[in-house]
């Protein structure tokens, strides 16, 4: 389950940034060099970072009911909007040679609060409608990991022999 | 669902803070660049004792400005030759700023194809145009924050002792390539000065609240031409595949 939670979180990541880096024009990815693939490390890591927050923090609602796993899942897609939305406002911000080191911490506030509330609404709006495939699919792997729903719709799971 | 609802608190009192701080920047960073307007100057100038850029003769002291430059692993005219091809939103992420009319109700009706280029936007718009072949371009106005149009002087020396009025702005913008070791370094940077202080103050914190867009915008303006230069293989005109020693701005001094 959580390896699917930080599979999906890069993927969204990934998707997300090459459409805001490449788009519609395919050609662009031909003229990347090896530097320019470095810069994917970026949505990845910040994909990852969205999962482990969400792993650590809800562990109750990844295993929970269909509508906690939903809300986890937006919640882990809003994150890393948030998260990369900051990033990419840097991206400006960091390029700038008029700028001295306080300039750049100074715009850098500006551009993160930008960053946030683009890539937060972003964010949530594609958390609000791609959580609802991943908490299906979060759900079928609850079962298949042995998981067994409860009276309360929560998914536990079953203590088999090799568990000791 | 509360996971979602302790995200939408923290989400929100981290917007608050960063408000709180972006704003006590702006405020401070306004107050520290207007402090200069009204304040003699004196040219910039290169060791040699020559001017360094067309836009350091134009406009050598100023209140608000930004500089951004790439290196580009090409010939000077093969960047430049890219650069005025070079549309402004060619970039993805670029092409979100036009949603901005869009939602304002002011909607763009001409087609990509028959957008012109940055380099012919800024020919077109500007009231000075200067321009060293295969090094640099400058285009400079005199703006206001207010419906009046000033004439911007059409000569270097006419742009230089134009004196500025009540919300009025000298506002070149450049594009300058350099030789590198592995290329040229391509820059652009925009220099605004004021006379009046007050205006200053105004247009630092428009500035000051746009910035990371403008930034991010110029940032990828100049990845655009680079990736066209190195890898577009821009065609360098026969006229333009040596660097002319002299200045052509049109003999305006």
């Amino acid at each position: 389950m959580n390896s699917f939670l930080r599979f999906a979180a890069v993927l969204v990541a990934l998707c997300n940034w090459y459409a805001l880096t490449i788009g519609g024009s395919p050609a662009i990815l031909a003229s990347y060099g090896w530097a320019d693939l470095l810069a994917l490390l970026l949505p990845t890591v910040l994909g990852l970072v969205a999962a482990e927050l969400t792993i650590r923090r809800a562990r109750k609602p990844l295993a929970g009911n269909f509508l906690d796993r939903y809300a986890a899942m937006a919640a882990t897609v809003w994150i890393g909007g948030m998260l990369c939305g900051v990033v990419l406002a840097w991206g400006g911000v960091l390029h700038d040679q008029a700028l001295g080191l306080v300039g750049t911490i100074g715009f850098g506030a500006v551009a993160s609060l930008w960053g946030v509330i683009c890539g937060g609404v972003l964010g949530i709006g594609e958390g609000l409608m791609l959580g609802l495939p991943l908490a299906v699919v979060l759900g079928w792997f609850g079962e298949k990991a042995g998981s067994v729903p409860t009276a309360r719709g929560v998914f536990e799971r079953v203590r088999t022999p090799r568990d000791g | 669902m509360k996971y979602l609802l302790r995200t939408a608190l923290a989400g929100g009192a981290l917007v608050f803070a960063l408000a709180l701080a972006s704003a006590a920047w702006i405020e401070y960073s306004a107050r520290n660049s207007c402090a200069s307007v009204g304040v003699p100057s004196f040219p910039a100038q290169t060791p040699g004792g020559a001017s360094a850029t067309l836009v350091d003769r134009i406009l050598p002291e100023y209140q608000i400005g930004e500089k951004h430059s790439v290196i580009v692993v090409a010939p000077s005219a093969r960047a430049f030759e890219s650069l005025k091809e070079a549309k402004s939103d060619a970039q993805p992420i670029i092409k979100l700023f036009n949603l901005l009319p869009v939602l304002a109700g002011k909607s763009d009706n001409s087609s990509p194809s028959e957008k012109k280029s940055l380099y012919e936007k800024l020919q077109d718009s500007s009231g000075l145009v200067l321009e060293e072949p295969n090094r640099e371009l400058v285009a400079a106005n005199i703006a206001t924050a207010d419906k009046h149009i000033p004439s911007t002087p059409e000569t270097v020396r006419g742009f230089v002792a134009y004196r500025l009025r009540h919300n009025e702005m000298k506002l070149p913008v450049s594009f300058h390539a350099e030789p590198v070791e592995s290329g040229v370094r391509l820059t652009t940077e925009t220099r605004i000065m004021f006379a009046d202080r007050k205006l200053c103050r105004d247009f630092a914190w428009y500035w000051g609240v746009i910035y990371p867009g403008s930034s991010l915008l110029r940032v990828d303006f100049l990845d655009a031409v680079k990736r066209r230069a190195e890898h577009g293989m821009a065609p360098i005109p026969e006229d333009q595949k040596e660097v002319p020693e002299t200045a052509t701005d049109g003999g305006t001094q």
